[in-house]
């Protein structure tokens, strides 16, 4: 019975979630006003510059964190994923076709001081990526606080389920008072 | 964790009495919204405007592929003509369970009956 029970609380949060969030009463609802926040406009296509992005440093997850960063900045990230080893500190980027150019790019979208031309006839990146393992997305955050930006607004978070739940007694209520008025 | 007058109720309906539960011990104190819940798949006659709009809502969930050109009819008209298009939710909803279990509980065959009063005044 205990069992049962359990299964019972876990189908109920997810049960709960699930209609409330795919709910269309909050698509009847008008949208809150959103908050005005910044966010990167990227003003010119890149020209294709593929990149892997290797985790040098051993810090979980710090390789797809990346290759995030430089698709969401327009780079053709083609493969992420380990080093041969976890033994570095630092970040380095690598040029191995010899456009240094676009390993200053990918670089500066990293936030990555150091890069180099270190050629590799058998690459098929134009850019190699080592992340040391003090590599941070904190770094851009800083950095992205520091430099003007346009602006445009961004959509407001997701609710939690109280959040839904008190969205949906407010149009209810509001819904309430402009029907007692027809 | 579920009342006992649920406990027969398959699983795909068993989800809103036991999410009801769940919520009122993590402190939702609106009863409106428990009942709400707890019957947006079976009806209930006392449930409020928030309880008959998620039963309806639960229905017309864009996503649903069983009559989908339907659905997104009736989800035009919402919310404008909310307690009709639940009354046809209620009707669809009440004739499949009819083909199913044989019978439908009490509580929504009463559900399905105030939104026939209410619709036809």
């Amino acid at each position: 019975m205990g069992r049962l029970l359990r299964g019972l609380a876990l189908v109920a949060v997810l049960g709960a979630l699930a209609v409330l969030a795919g709910s269309a009463v909050l698509q009847w609802r008008e949208p809150p006003e959103t908050t005005p926040v910044t966010v990167d406009v990227i003003a010119n296509p890149r020209e294709r510059v593929r990149v892997e992005v290797l985790n040098a440093g051993g810090v979980a997850g710090m390789a797809r964190e990346a290759t995030e960063v430089l698709r969401d900045a327009g780079f053709d990230v083609v493969e992420f994923g380990n080093a041969d080893a976890f033994d570095r500190d630092s970040s380095v980027v690598l040029a191995r076709l010899g456009r240094v150019d676009l390993a200053s790019m990918v670089a500066d979208a990293l936030a990555i001081p150091t890069y180099q031309d270190e050629p590799d006839s058998t690459a098929y990146v134009d850019v190699t990526v080592l992340l040391g393992s003090i590599w941070a997305p904190s770094i851009l955050i800083e950095r992205e606080a520091e430099r003007p930006r346009d602006t445009v607004a961004a959509p407001p978070p997701e609710p939690g389920w109280r959040g839904i739940l008190t969205r949906l007694r407010e149009w209810a209520d509001g819904w309430n008072q402009t029907g007692s008025q027809r | 964790m579920v009342d006992d007058g649920f406990a027969e109720l398959p699983g795909k309906l068993l989800h809103g009495p036991a999410a009801a539960g769940w919520l009122a011990r993590e402190g939702v104190g609106d009863d409106g919204l428990l009942r709400a819940v707890a019957f947006h798949t079976l009806g209930h006659p006392e449930l409020d405007t928030a309880g008959v709009a998620l039963y309806a809502a639960d229905f017309l969930e864009p996503g649903r592929a069983v009559r989908a050109e339907w659905r997104a009819s009736l989800r035009k008209r919402m919310p404008g003509e909310l307690d009709e298009v639940a009354l046809e939710v209620a009707h669809a909803r009440t004739e499949h369970l009819r083909g199913i279990e044989g019978s439908i509980r009490a509580e929504t065959a009463a559900f399905l009956e105030l939104l026939r009063m209410r619709a036809h005044g």
